[in-house]
Formats: C-alpha cells, sequence, structure tokens
C-alpha cells in the first residue's frame, strides 16, 4: 500500500479507488504553520525559565549562484550555532499556464520551452510527450532515440555547470579560507585519494581548482558546456529552445554522421565523468572526515520523487493505458521514496498522488467549484488540487510568513513533502532495478555499478551507493556521479540508434492532424533537477488548460496546508553554523551549502511591480519554479 | 569508483590541454568563419523595445550586405555567446541592443567602442556569469564574460538604444522605431570601414 494519508486503497486487480465511507476524501484541514519563532515566543510569554536564546535574524536576497530569483530568510541560533527556522521565497510569477490558454497545443513546445533558462530543452520534450498523447500518435524508434540523446546531452549541459560554476565555488581556497582557514591549511597536507584519476595531488589543489573564473575544475566545466551543446546541437539542430522537437517524434535531419559525432563527443564526456566523480568524491570525504558535524549540512528525509526519463523505443506507445508499463521501462525508472524505502514506480500511482496547494503561495484556491476530473482517463481517482483540476489564479500581496510568502506553490504526494534531482533518479533506478540488460548500467538494489568505456582514461567501473544520509555533500556527489550514469545512458541509447539505422528503421516522426474532440494527456519526463510534469486538457483543437510542474517547484515549495515546511526549509533547519569565525563575520556558507546542493532553478527577476504588472528590471531566464 | 588502470599527472594535463588548452585556458573551436565582420543583436522576446537586438536584425536581414558579413541573433546565454565567437572567431564584431540605463531620452542612441570600457572587476564577471549560466540575456553579462576571456575581438562596437516601452507585447515604440534607420547608417558605416 503506498497510501498513508490520502484516502486510496487498490483493489484485487490493483485498480485504485476511493476508501468507501470518508465523507470528504481530499478534505484539507489547516494547520498553523510549526515557525520556531513564534514557538519560542510563547513559551517565553508561558513564564518558560529558560534563558531565551541568542536569535539572529539572516536574510539572503537573492541568493546568488542559483538559477533565477530565490530569496531565504533564516533564524539562526547563535549558542547552539544552527539554523532554527527558514522560509524559501520564490520572488517572480511568470503566467506561462495563463499565457496558453486558448492557443493551439503545438505552441506549448515553444512558448513552454521558455520557462527554463537552463535546460533548453526539456519543456519542449515533456511538451511534446504530452502532445502525442492527446493526439494518439506514437513516435518511431528512432525518433525516440534521438529524443533520448538530445536529452542526455542536456544533462551535460547543466550537471557540469553545477558543479564547477555554482555549487564548486563553496569549497573553493577562495571561500574556504575566509570561512575556515585551518581546513585550508590541512587540505594542503591531505594527499587527494582520487589523484590517479583526476591528477589533483591534493585537496588543497582541488579546492584551487574550483576558485572562480580562474581555477581549472571551474574552467573545464564552462568547457564541457560547449561539447554538450554541440552535441545537443545534432540531435536537436539548435540549442537551447530546439524547434524540432515535435509530437510524435522529431523533424530533425539524422545521418550516420550524426551520430559518430555525438560519439565523438560522448568520449570526452566518459572522461570528464571519471574525473568528476573522483573529484566530488575527494572533496566531500574530506569534508565530512574533517567534521562529522558536516553530515547534517542540508539533511533532511530520504523522501524523493521522480518521473523517470529516457524511454524504452521499443516499449514507449505515448499511451495513457500503458504508462505504468513504458515508464517502468525507462532507463531511468520513475518512483517515489519515502524515508529511503521505494513505495512505487508506477507513473499512474505517482500522478493520482501529487497535489498543489496554494495556502502560502500568492495564488488563489480554485477547489470551490465543480471538480473537472474525478478520476484519470483508467478511473484512478484524483484529488481536486490534482493538476488537471487545478487553475492558476495568481493573487500578488504583501509577504506575511504566516498567511502568503511564495510565488512557488507547495507540491505533495500523498501530502508528504519530496525532493527531487539527479540523485533522486539515480536512487529510484538502484532500487527499482528493472534495468534492461546492458553492458554499462546496473542497479544492485542499494546503488548503481556504471561501466564507462575508454576513451583518453581508461574503462572505469564507478560504484555509487544510496547515502545513509541526504544532505548537501550526498546531493554533489550525486550529481557527479550522475555525470557518469547519464553517460553510460547515453552509450546504451546510441548504441540502439545505430541499431535501428542498420536495420533501416530511419523514420523519425509520425504524421499527425490536431484533433478537434476534447482530450486529457500527461507529459512525464525529468529535467537536470528531476521531477517535471506537464498536464494537458484541450478541446476544439484548443488548449483549455495547461499545467506545468517542475523540479524546483517541489524543491523550493513553502509550507503546506498541514504546517510542513517544503524541501529546501527542512534542509536548512537544523542546518550547524561551522564556520570558524566570530558571530559577527559568519558568512552563512553552509546554509548557501545547503540550498545550492538543490541546484535550484528559480524564475530570473529580482522585482515586479505588482500593481500593473510591470517588470522592473528586465531578464530573460528560467521561470521554471513558477506557475 | 574502480580504474583499470592508473592515470598520471601528466595524463590529466594533457587531457586537460587538449581541452582547454595549455595553461587551462578556454580555447576556440567548431565552426569558424575567421575574418567576418559580426552584427550579432540581443533581445529579450516580446518585451516591445527590449527585444530591439533581434528584430533590428530581422529587418536587416533583408538588406545587402557585402559577403564577410555575418548577422546572428546573439539572445542567450553570455558563456553560449562566448563559445559562438570562439568558433567563429570574427575580426569585427558590432553588438545592438537596448539598454534601459535610464540616464538618456528614450530612443537615444550610445555608440561606444570595447577599449573605452572601465576594467573588468573578476567579482562581478563571476557574479555575471553566474546569473548568465541560470539563462539571463543581458547585453553587459555577454560583455563582460566575453572581455573577461578575450572572445570579442579589439574591433567591437556596441550599438545600444535607451528603450521607452517595457511591457509585454510586439513593435517598438515611436522613439526606438525612429532610432532603427539611425542604427542602420551606423552599422553601415562600422562596416565599410
Amino acid at each position: 500500500m503506498c497510501f498513508k494519508n490520502l484516502p486510496i486503497t487498490f483493489d484485487d486487480d490493483g485498480r485504485a479507488r476511493l476508501v468507501e465511507g470518508v465523507a470528504d476524501p481530499y478534505a484539507v484541514t489547516v494547520a498553523e504553520p510549526r515557525d520556531y519563532v513564534r514557538s519560542v515566543a510563547a513559551s517565553s510569554s508561558a513564564g518558560a525559565m529558560a534563558a531565551p536564546p541568542r536569535l539572529r535574524e539572516w536574510s539572503i536576497d537573492p541568493v546568488t549562484r542559483v538559477a533565477g530569483a530565490l530569496a531565504v530568510h533564516t533564524v539562526l541560533d547563535l549558542e547552539t550555532r544552527q539554523a532554527v527556522e527558514a522560509h524559501s521565497m520564490a520572488m517572480l510569477f511568470r503566467g506561462y499556464e495563463i499565457i496558453l490558454q486558448g492557443r493551439d497545443p503545438r505552441d506549448a513546445i515553444d512558448i513552454s520551452s521558455r520557462a527554463c533558462g537552463v535546460c533548453g530543452g526539456v519543456h519542449s520534450t515533456v511538451s511534446s510527450l504530452a502532445i502525442e498523447m492527446a493526439f494518439g500518435i506514437t513516435p518511431p524508434p528512432l525518433g525516440v532515440c534521438v529524443r533520448n540523446l538530445g536529452e542526455v546531452a542536456e544533462m551535460f549541459y547543466d550537471h557540469p555547470l553545477h558543479l564547477g560554476l555554482l555549487a564548486g565555488p563553496d569549497y573553493s581556497t577562495a571561500i574556504v579560507s575566509v570561512t575556515n582557514p585551518e581546513l585550508v591549511e590541512l587540505a594542503e597536507r591531505t594527499p587527494a585519494p582520487h589523484a590517479g584519476v583526476h591528477g589533483y595531488r591534493t585537496v588543497k589543489d582541488l579546492m584551487d581548482g574550483f576558485n572562480p573564473l580562474e581555477g581549472s575544475i571551474y574552467l573545464e566545466a564552462l568547457e564541457y558546456t560547449r561539447i554538450a551543446r554541440t552535441m545537443c546541437t545534432l540531435m536537436y539542430g539548435k540549442y537551447p529552445h530546439p524547434s524540432t522537437l515535435v509530437p510524435g517524434g522529431v523533424s530533425t535531419t539524422v545521418s550516420t554522421t550524426t551520430f559518430n559525432e555525438y560519439y565523438a563527443n560522448l568520449g570526452k564526456i566518459f572522461d570528464y565523468a571519471k574525473r568528476l566523480a573522483g573529484i566530488w568524491d575527494d572533496i566531500c570525504d574530506f569534508f565530512l572526515a574533517t567534521n562529522p558535524a558536516y553530515s547534517d549540512v542540508g539533511l533532511r528525509p530520504s523522501s524523493l520523487i521522480q518521473t523517470g526519463i529516457w524511454d524504452d523505443p521499443d516499449v514507449y506507445d505515448a499511451t495513457y493505458a500503458n504508462i505504468d508499463t513504458w515508464g517502468q521501462a525507462r532507463y531511468s525508472a520513475p518512483g517515489v521514496v519515502k524515508d529511503g524505502e521505494l513505495l512505487t514506480t508506477k507513473i499512474t500511482e505517482i500522478n493520482i498522488g501529487v497535489e498543489e496547494f496554494v495556502e502560502h503561495s500568492y495564488y488563489d484556491d480554485w477547489t470551490t467549484g465543480q471538480q473537472r476530473f474525478p478520476t484519470d482517463a483508467l478511473g484512478n481517482p484524483l484529488s481536486p488540487y490534482h493538476a488537471w483540476n487545478k487553475e492558476t489564479i495568481p493573487r500578488p500581496q504583501g509577504k506575511n510568513f504566516k498567511e502568503k510568502y511564495s510565488w512557488s506553490t507547495a507540491p505533495r504526494w500523498d501530502r508528504i513533502s519530496m525532493e527531487t534531482g539527479v540523485y533522486g533518479r539515480m536512487w529510484t533506478t538502484a532500487m527499482a532495478q528493472q534495468l534492461p540488460d546492458n553492458p554499462y548500467l546496473e542497479a544492485t538494489g542499494d546503488g548503481l555499478r556504471i561501466l564507462l568505456p575508454a576513451h583518453d582514461l581508461p574503462e572505469t567501473e564507478l560504484v555509487w551507493k544510496i547515502p545513509d544520509k541526504l544532505n548537501a555533500f550526498e546531493r554533489n556527489r550525486g550529481r557527479a556521479y550522475g555525470v557518469a550514469f547519464t553517460a553510460a545512458i547515453g552509450m546504451i541509447c546510441l548504441m540502439q540508434a545505430f541499431e535501428y539505422w542498420r536495420r533501416g528503421d530511419t523514420k523519425v516522426s509520425t504524421r499527425f492532424t490536431v484533433p478537434k474532440d476534447e482530450r486529457v494527456s500527461v507529459g512525464f519526463w525529468e529535467a537536470g533537477r528531476g521531477y517535471l510534469t506537464h498536464h494537458l486538457h484541450m478541446d476544439g483543437g484548443r488548449l483549455v488548460n495547461y499545467q506545468i510542474n517542475t523540479p524546483s517547484t517541489w524543491n523550493a515549495s513553502p509550507r503546506d496546508p498541514f504546517g510542513n515546511p517544503g524541501p529546501y526549509e527542512e534542509a536548512i533547519v537544523g542546518t550547524p553554523i561551522l564556520e570558524s569565525v566570530a558571530d559577527d563575520d559568519i558568512k552563512g556558507i553552509d546554509i548557501l551549502r545547503a540550498i545550492r546542493s538543490f541546484d535550484p532553478c528559480m524564475p530570473c527577476t529580482t522585482h515586479m511591480d505588482t500593481g500593473r504588472g510591470v517588470i522592473t528590471r528586465e531578464v530573460n531566464s528560467c521561470g521554471c519554479t513558477l506557475e | 569508483m574502480r580504474v583499470h588502470a592508473g592515470v598520471s599527472n601528466a595524463d590529466r594535463d594533457r587531457a586537460l590541454d587538449a581541452l582547454l588548452g595549455p595553461g587551462a585556458q578556454v580555447r576556440p573551436g567548431g565552426e569558424a568563419n575567421p575574418g567576418c565582420t559580426l552584427i550579432g543583436g540581443i533581445g529579450l522576446p516580446w518585451l516591445r523595445d527590449l527585444d530591439f537586438g533581434t528584430n533590428w536584425l530581422a529587418r536587416a536581414a533583408e538588406l545587402q550586405w557585402p559577403d564577410d558579413v555575418v548577422l546572428e541573433d546573439l539572445s542567450y546565454s553570455a558563456h553560449r555567446v562566448m563559445h559562438r565567437l570562439q568558433e567563429l572567431q570574427p575580426a569585427r564584431v558590432v553588438l545592438l541592443g537596448c539598454m534601459p540605463r535610464g540616464v538618456d531620452q528614450p530612443g537615444t542612441i550610445r555608440r561606444y567602442r570595447l577599449a573605452e570600457l572601465p576594467p573588468l572587476d573578476p567579482g562581478e564577471v563571476h557574479e555575471r556569469l553566474a546569473e548568465a549560466i541560470g539563462g539571463i540575456i543581458d547585453l553587459d553579462h555577454t560583455l563582460a564574460v566575453c572581455r573577461h576571456w578575450d572572445a570579442l575581438p579589439f574591433d567591437t562596437v556596441v550599438i545600444e538604444v535607451e528603450p521607452a516601452e517595457r511591457e509585454f507585447g510586439w513593435g517598438f515604440s515611436e522613439p526606438v522605431e525612429a532610432a532603427v534607420t539611425i542604427v542602420l547608417d551606423m552599422v553601415r558605416d562600422e562596416v565599410s570601414r
């Protein structure tokens, strides 16, 4: 039984249904947010004898080196030197759902693509998936392969950027020498265990490599974005925002040369992945060994949700009826992990368990009227808070932590706060053990064995283990191994593409017409940062409703109506302040490490005149956290 | 992790050098058109005057230009523009965009050469690059990142217009529309030098 909070049970045939006799199965009883400061104030006024803690409010606005406008409000207890309260604030409304209403569904591919300035193709892809399901068409196998390979390449753009340029500098000599100079001295005396792989002799050499603008790890990451973009362009024709992703496949012209060139670049990624895993193993292990309290930086429960990505072209048929079958055949498994336990890998169960709440978001509740869809197409029950029933009703107003404080909604699965990420998809894939036989990737239940072929560096086997604790370090380590994971999947998909090409199955798209009757569909895919869905409802050849849910909407979510914090908030609370400096000199690096370990992807503008809808600083970037 | 054979520091250096060039510098590569003149527009889609660079280019593409002139929309992140410049290797660049500086009347045209810009602060470059990675398209980000890594040739000219309308929508405001042909003349001057 995968649901504990929603009144959903399963019959003998495994079909989901609502528990009988529950009058209002999706009722929400709003609870007071669990805020530390208010509780301390209340206990003090009640005459508590204990000395009040030394609290300091700490607001970071904007959080830099994340994609977009994220602000974080925290309260530090200087006595215990840890964060005791946190609020995560997404600062912008982007309105894609509203822009898309009434449009030709095919417009969603191009328009929704602009929701993110980092992942230049994932929204186009998931939109294509949703539309081809609605149109009732299936892409030819090679079309699926090309889509897979393009998406593999996108991950090679995303992960190195984060590891090298966004999160990496937090572990650089430039920063650690300010916050913890004693660690730099120790690092200088500490040999790097994987020096034989990555070539950096000591941990200090690695820290130097992370120095902004000049460190070799930083520069190498920047350079790999060029290689990734080349690979994307081979499959998509153009990157970012490709115009070749279409319902029923791709419109790219591919040839043997296309795949050969892709392979030549993939070889460079094999070597980079080998080095990257060693680099992050050495950095993470150094910090964790130096002070075990680092394992509490960014710590939260091991509860993750993933939508799955990279379809098996022989299984994928784009139908909702078979969504569990083709979902479980994905090379990266969909799934829900709750407190370390894998609850499901069925997309239908993931889908029906998701609700979005707006009690602490700048939106109005939409559930007062008639529920549009009480069930999905298979008869599985749906919440009024489900995406197919959702309406986007923005309600800008002043910030109030007890009321509303973010433009991010609060998605929950079975009313539980979930995070998502690269490591999440490795986690579900490892536990699911549903991978087809292949030479490159093996799921062992407790981790993954990844065999990377020789290029300039020799053939290398990497082993990633599911971590005991989900903290900032394991997120970054997982992301580094994620490059290898993705490269292995890239190799599997490339071999498939060559095989279809050899057989003469060179068709990459399927013709379609836009249906005029009512259709309901969904695209399940993943962005660099994890979970990604587009829920579609069309009628008369036009979109009635289009709802986008992204990884950072999950991760950056504010408190839910039940008073529970979102993942960033959970991860910050309890994070120790481990800087070896006086209180007044604290830089908040441990909190920033906690936040950045999620690879936040926020909308990119700093302020907005909500009265007239006039943006006061124009930028065009990643709005994928928001509506 | 398990490695089937050891790798020396020299191997690592060779791999890095092959990738980045000696001294870990970003190196050019890919499709090239050495010696060309690049006219690059930077715009923000669907934001009226702020989409000047892209829309001006679309109009200019209908006109006759010398064979060695390349017109390209550079409305993407600064580091991607840097990579493109390193591939293309132009001898001369003209960058176009609308930038709200707030110091001039709408429609005011500002032209400046790269050499006239103040020296770069590395901290600012790092911050601008971090924003650009998040997908922010910004002429100043592009200039900072490309200057830092010497991706722009010495002969680079920026022509920017002060916007009037910055809300969602199509088409330029009157003062910016009036600047279109003046900018065209300025660009032709640059190209024919």
